[in-house]
C-alpha cells in the first residue's frame, strides 16, 4: 500500500470544510491524515504512521473518519463519534428513528438543518452523516455491513 | 439450555480418552451445549457503566464473566447482534475464554503489539482497547478475505492506532526482528475446544490434521518470538486440546531459542488444568508445566491452551 499523507494544503481544505459544514474547529489536529481511494480520509497517530513506513505488505492504517469530495465532506460513524462533542448541530433521534437510521432508511429531519449534510445522534452517540434531500428527509450514509438488517 | 445429541468418531473419542485428568462424560456434556452468548464492552467508545445501563434499558440481562475485565454473558432482550449498540461498535461478541488471550498478554498503553494471526479481529480489538490509543497494534493475517473482516471489525470498534498487514506470519519475525513489546500468536488449530460452536470440526479431525497443523504453528510461534524485543512478552494460544498443537509446539520453541522462557500463568475465576508433560513417548520441556489448559467442561464455554513466553534480556518491557 502506498501511503499518501494529506499535505498541508489538502489538510487545510478538509479542515475548512469540516468547520463550514459541521462547525468542527479541531479536525484531528493531533493526528496524521491519510488519503486512500475515493477520497477516503483516514486518521492515525504519528507513531503508527512511522511504524507503518517500515513495515511491508501494509493493507490499511488507522481509522476511516471521513470522505472528502468536490461536493462536500461526509463523516463516517467513527469520524462523527470522535468529533461528536464539537458538532454545532445534530439531528437528535428517538429510538425508532435511530433504528431506521441504522437500517439506512430515510429519517424525517425534524430540526432545521442549515446545509445538505446532517449528523444523527441517539442517546449521546453520533451515528455518521445523512444527506438531506429536497423532501426534507435525511438519507443516512451507513455502509451496508453496518446496517441493521430489515426484517 | 438447549442440548444437542452428538456423536464423535472412534478416532476422536480414542484421543480424548487418552487425555489424562478429564472426565469424558463431562466433556461430551459440554460439547453438546451451545456456547453461551458473551460480549466484551468496548471502552474505546463508551464506559462499562454507561454501556451496561443502555443494554439493561433495552431488556438485556448481563452477568460479568469472572476472569475478564470487560466481558459479560448476555441473555434476554432482542437479538443484540442486530441492535444499534452492536452496529455502533459499543459491544463486541467474543467467546468468554478467548478473551483471556489479550488479558494474559500484560498489554500496557504505549506498547508496540503484534497480533500475528489476527483475523477476524477479536483479540486485536481487545488489545487496542487495552492500549487506550497509546502505542500501536499491528494486526496481521495471511488471508485476503479474512483481512477484510478484520479491517471491518477494527473500524467498527474505532481503532485509530492500528496497522493491518497481509502476509504470511511465518516470515514476519525474519523481516522485522526485535520490534514489538508484546506478541500474540493465537494460532490456527484443529479447534477441538470449540466443537460445540462448529460441529464440522469434529467430523474433519484426524490425528494427521493435528500433526500437519503443528508444523505451521511452530513456524508462527518462532516468527512471533523473533519479532519480540528482548524483555518482551508473548502469548501462544490455541482453541484445541491436542498436545501436538500445544505443549509440543511450545516445547520445541524452548529448544530452538535459548532466550525463550516460560512464565507461570494464573487465572482467577475458572478452573485451569495442568499441561501434559509427556505424550506418546515424547517428553516435553520441564518448564511446560507453567502453561495452562482450560477445558469446555470447566469454563462452560470454549477449551483453550495458553503459554506465556518471555524473551530474556533488555531489562523488561
Amino acid at each position: 500500500m502506498k501511503i499518501r499523507r494529506a499535505d498541508s494544503e489538502l489538510r487545510r481544505q478538509i479542515e475548512h470544510e469540516a468547520n463550514r459544514t459541521y462547525g468542527v474547529s479541531d479536525f484531528f489536529s493531533n493526528y496524521e491524515l491519510i488519503i486512500s481511494g475515493e477520497g477516503r480520509v483516514r486518521a492515525t497517530t504519528s507513531e503508527t504512521l512511522q511504524l507503518a513506513s517500515i513495515l511491508k505488505k501494509v493493507d490499511s492504517i488507522g481509522l476511516y473518519v471521513a470522505k472528502y469530495r468536490k461536493w462536500g465532506l461526509t463523516l463516517s460513524i467513527e469520524g462523527s463519534h470522535y468529533l461528536c462533542q464539537q458538532l454545532k448541530s445534530t439531528l437528535e433521534l428517538d429510538r425508532e428513528d435511530a433504528i431506521r437510521w441504522m437500517m439506512a432508511a430515510p429519517v424525517e429531519a425534524r430540526q432545521k438543518t442549515s446545509g445538505k449534510f446532517v449528523i444523527a445522534r441517539y442517546q449521546g452517540f453520533c451515528m455518521g452523516t445523512g444527506v438531506v434531500g429536497r423532501d426534507g428527509r435525511a438519507y443516512p450514509q451507513v455502509p451496508k455491513w453496518r446496517r441493521i438488517p430489515e426484517e | 439450555m438447549e442440548h444437542r445429541r452428538i456423536t464423535l468418531s472412534e478416532q476422536l473419542l480414542a484421543f480424548l480418552r487418552e487425555l489424562p485428568d478429564i472426565d469424558i462424560d463431562s466433556l461430551m456434556e459440554a460439547y453438546s451445549r451451545p456456547l453461551p452468548s458473551s460480549i466484551r464492552i468496548n471502552t474505546l467508545k463508551t464506559s462499562v457503566e454507561r454501556c451496561l445501563s443502555l443494554l439493561r434499558e433495552d431488556g438485556y440481562l448481563l452477568e460479568k464473566i469472572p476472569w475478564t475485565r470487560y466481558g459479560y454473558y448476555v441473555s434476554g432482550g432482542d437479538n443484540l447482534a442486530e441492535s444499534i449498540w452492536h452496529m455502533l461498535g459499543l459491544v463486541y461478541f467474543q467467546g468468554p475464554v478467548s478473551m483471556l488471550a489479550a488479558e494474559l498478554l500484560d498489554v500496557e498503553p504505549g506498547n508496540y503489539v503484534l497480533d500475528l494471526c489476527a483475523a477476524p479481529g477479536s483479540k486485536s480489538t481487545h488489545i487496542a482497547q487495552l492500549l487506550q490509543e497509546r502505542g500501536v497494534i499491528v494486526a496481521n493475517d495471511i488471508s485476503v478475505d479474512r483481512v477484510k473482516a478484520l479491517a471491518s471489525n477494527m473500524q467498527k470498534v474505532g481503532v485509530i492506532n492500528s496497522i493491518i498487514t497481509l502476509r504470511d506470519g511465518r516470515i514476519f519475525g525474519k523481516r522485522h526482528p526485535s520490534m514489538f513489546d508484546r506478541v500474540l500468536v493465537d494460532a490456527p488449530c484443529s479447534s477441538l475446544g470449540i466443537i460445540s460452536k462448529d460441529w464440522s470440526v469434529a467430523k474433519r479431525w484426524s490425528e494427521k490434521v493435528s500433526e500437519r497443523i503443528s508444523r505451521l504453528q511452530l513456524g508462527l510461534l518462532i516468527s512471533g518470538f523473533d519479532a519480540l524485543k528482548p524483555g518482551g512478552k508473548m502469548i501462544y494460544s490455541t482453541c484445541t486440546l491436542h498436545p501436538l498443537e500445544n505443549e509440543a509446539v511450545v516445547s520445541e520453541l524452548l529448544e530452538k531459542r535459548e532466550d525463550a522462557k516460560l512464565e507461570n500463568l494464573h487465572v482467577e475465576g475458572v478452573k485451569t488444568r495442568k499441561p501434559l508433560e509427556e505424550w506418546k513417548g515424547m517428553t516435553f520441556h520441564p518448564d511446560i508445566r507453567r502453561c495452562i489448559r482450560i477445558y469446555p467442561c470447566d469454563s462452560g464455554a470454549e477449551g483453550f491452551f495458553f503459554a506465556k513466553i518471555v524473551k530474556q534480556g533488555g531489562g523488561g518491557a
